[in-house]
């Protein structure tokens, strides 16, 4: 095989990586989902280039002898002087793909990542309706309303939450753990952690596992403006382990949009 | 050619058909062949550490990157392909002075991340662009356009004054230090990244000269971009944010301390602003800061120059922008942010 052969090579193997990831859905691990088409779009790209002639793999009558040692041209002569060896590297992700299986971020990942959401523009919207005896909401919504809504619009709701299981941090008391939801933006670089501390639950719950809570906040008084609050306690009747959520992620902070 | 432009640095004078040059097809086969029966080995023995949310950061990264370069390389390939030098002599201005504004606002069209600025950047270059808006032009693309100003305008509501602050700031960095570069950066640079272009596959004109200025440029800045992911990754996983969030009252020190987060996180422009406005420890300032350093120069990036024109280049340009970037944000955010 000629270099120009194996480098075409590569970019067809890392074309197919990027097909793969988003046909499969594995991309949302890493990437928003409107990110997810592009992502498969420059796979396709990449294989198009990888394949296609002129330089491609299937290029007719180009085989072995252009790229090496020929220099038919002058420019061609000194080819691969010039073609650095670091593109080698675009190898490493694939294979980090193939070898270690996609995953999202953890509970390994939340380490002062922490966040509480702003008050945002103004006014906080009605909350949605329940659904079997508690209002579903994101994690964002729940801990936006507990910590900075002056109308206090949480108090005696049953809401249910969803995330996944990270440990209770000082200051949490009672807490055994903290419910955990990412929040992302771009990829999954930019990642912030969404959290609620969850009181009552006697059962040990494994680390990165994750549940469905019910239950209601406790109150306490609205901080609009502090920057760096504790996050908001959940007195939990209700717990269901589930399966890990598709995608994984929460993708704004303002929930009334 | 000079060696200083070779990425690998270690032997780039290497006489054709070198067997230590030359990676084999088949190895890259036999690579992926095992790979796939290893497939999940490794899952298990990764999982409980840090490594995981590395992994997961580092191919986040790479896979986020690489739809906004494919773009950039496939520009690339048409300005190889479709636009001379006598055509670029005609159109822009000749002056200086002229050049580099309009290149910073040509860059406000484009709507990439950073990652496609960089080969794009590389390539009008060796097209005989004056290195002075090929520089301005780099800057300006990720931090200003469209697309990353609406972005912030979501992630500050009720803020414009960020949004107007971000853009001049931007403005203003993209433009001093193409200026600035001008005058002291070392032009010898140019004249090598230009041979350097120039001599690989793909100067040509048609289909050959565009795929071949691409593919190059995939592979150059690709790789470069794989190193800094991987730096990235590292960065945020072994520094805790919370050594940055312990200086947030100081006002000098919160500015220095947002502008090297920008730097480590290698966060990209669509998304810093998110990541700034979730950062209320900070005053506004030192977001704005944040904002406009990171588009400009962060490890990810420092890492692709250094690929694209070399690492003397980026050894010098980095720190330039750095501090250019920290004080157009600062007098930016004395005016606007009040």
């Amino acid at each position: 095989m000629s270099q120009e052969q194996t480098r075409s090579l590569l970019l067809v193997v890392l074309g197919a990586m990027a097909v793969w990831l988003w046909r499969s859905g594995q991309a949302l691990n890493y990437v928003r989902p409107g990110l997810v088409p592009l992502v498969g779009a420059a796979g396709l790209v990449l294989l198009a280039g990888g394949l296609l002639p002129p330089l491609g793999l299937l290029s007719p009558g180009r085989s072995g002898h252009r790229s090496d040692s020929s220099g038919d041209q002058d420019g061609h002569q000194h080819q691969h002087n010039h073609w650095g060896r670091v593109g080698w590297l675009l190898l490493v992700p694939v294979l980090v793909v193939i070898l270690i299986q996609p995953a999202a971020l953890g509970s390994y990942a939340v380490s002062s990542r922490t966040v509480v959401p702003g008050s945002g523009a103004s006014d906080y919207p009605p909350l949605d309706a329940p659904v079997r005896g508690a209002v579903p909401m994101p994690m964002a919504e729940f801990v936006t309303r507990a910590v900075r809504d002056p109308g206090q619009s949480l108090t005696g709701v049953r809401v249910r939450l969803t995330g996944f299981v990270a440990p209770a941090e000082d200051g949490d008391k009672d807490g055994r753990y903290r419910l955990t939801r990412f929040v992302i933006f771009c990829c999954a670089a930019d990642a912030e952690a969404l959290q609620a501390v969850i009181r009552g639950d006697a059962t040990p719950r494994a680390r990165d596992q994750w549940l469905e809570v019910e239950g209601t906040w406790q109150p306490r008084p609205a901080a609009p403006d502090d920057p760096n609050p504790q996050p908001p306690v959940l007195n939990a009747d209700v717990v269901r382990p589930i399966a890990p959520q598709r995608p994984p992620y929460e993708y704004s902070m303002q929930f009334s949009g | 050619m000079r060696s200083t432009l070779e990425p690998g640095g270690a032997a780039p004078e290497v006489a054709p058909g070198e067997p230590l040059r030359r990676v084999d097809g088949r190895l890259v086969v036999l690579l992926i062949v095992i790979a796939l029966g290893a497939r999940g080995m490794l899952g298990g023995a990764l999982n409980p550490v840090a490594l995981r949310t590395w992994t997961t950061v580092f191919v986040a990264i790479v896979v986020q990157a690489l739809p906004f370069l494919v773009l950039g390389v496939l520009v690339s390939g048409a300005i190889t392909a479709l636009v001379s030098p006598a055509l670029l002599q005609r159109v822009l201005p000749r002056s200086t002075l002229l050049a580099v504004p309009s290149a910073a606002l040509a860059g406000t069209a484009l709507p990439g991340c950073e990652c496609a600025s960089v080969p794009i950047a590389g390539r009008l270059c060796a097209r005989g662009v004056q290195p002075a808006a090929a520089v301005t032009f780099m800057l300006a693309a990720p931090a200003v356009n469209p697309v990353v100003l609406v972005a912030t305008a979501v992630a500050f509501p009720g803020q414009p004054q960020m949004v107007l602050g971000r853009f001049l700031g931007s403005l203003l960095t993209s433009m001093v230090v193409g200026l600035v570069w001008s005058r002291v950066g070392d032009q010898g640079w140019v004249t090598r990244a230009r041979q350097r272009l120039a001599s690989t596959a793909g100067d040509g004109r048609g289909w050959v000269g565009f795929a071949g200025a691409a593919r190059h440029d995939l592979w150059d800045a690709g790789g470069w971009l794989v190193v800094g992911a991987a730096a990235a990754a590292t960065l945020q996983v072994v520094v805790p944010r919370s050594l940055v969030l312990a200086v947030a009252d100081h006002p000098v020190l919160s500015v220095l301390a947002m502008a090297g987060l920008a730097v480590l996180l290698a966060i990209c422009s669509e998304a810093d602003a998110f990541v700034a406005a979730s950062l209320r420890e900070f005053s506004l300032t030192a977001r704005l800061v944040f904002l406009v350093v990171g588009p400009a120069v962060d490890v990810k990036l420092i890492a692709m120059q250094a690929g694209v024109f070399g690492r003397r280049f980026a050894a010098r340009f980095a720190p330039l922008t750095f501090a250019v970037a920290v004080v157009c944000a600062v007098a930016v955010a004395g005016v606007v942010l009040r």
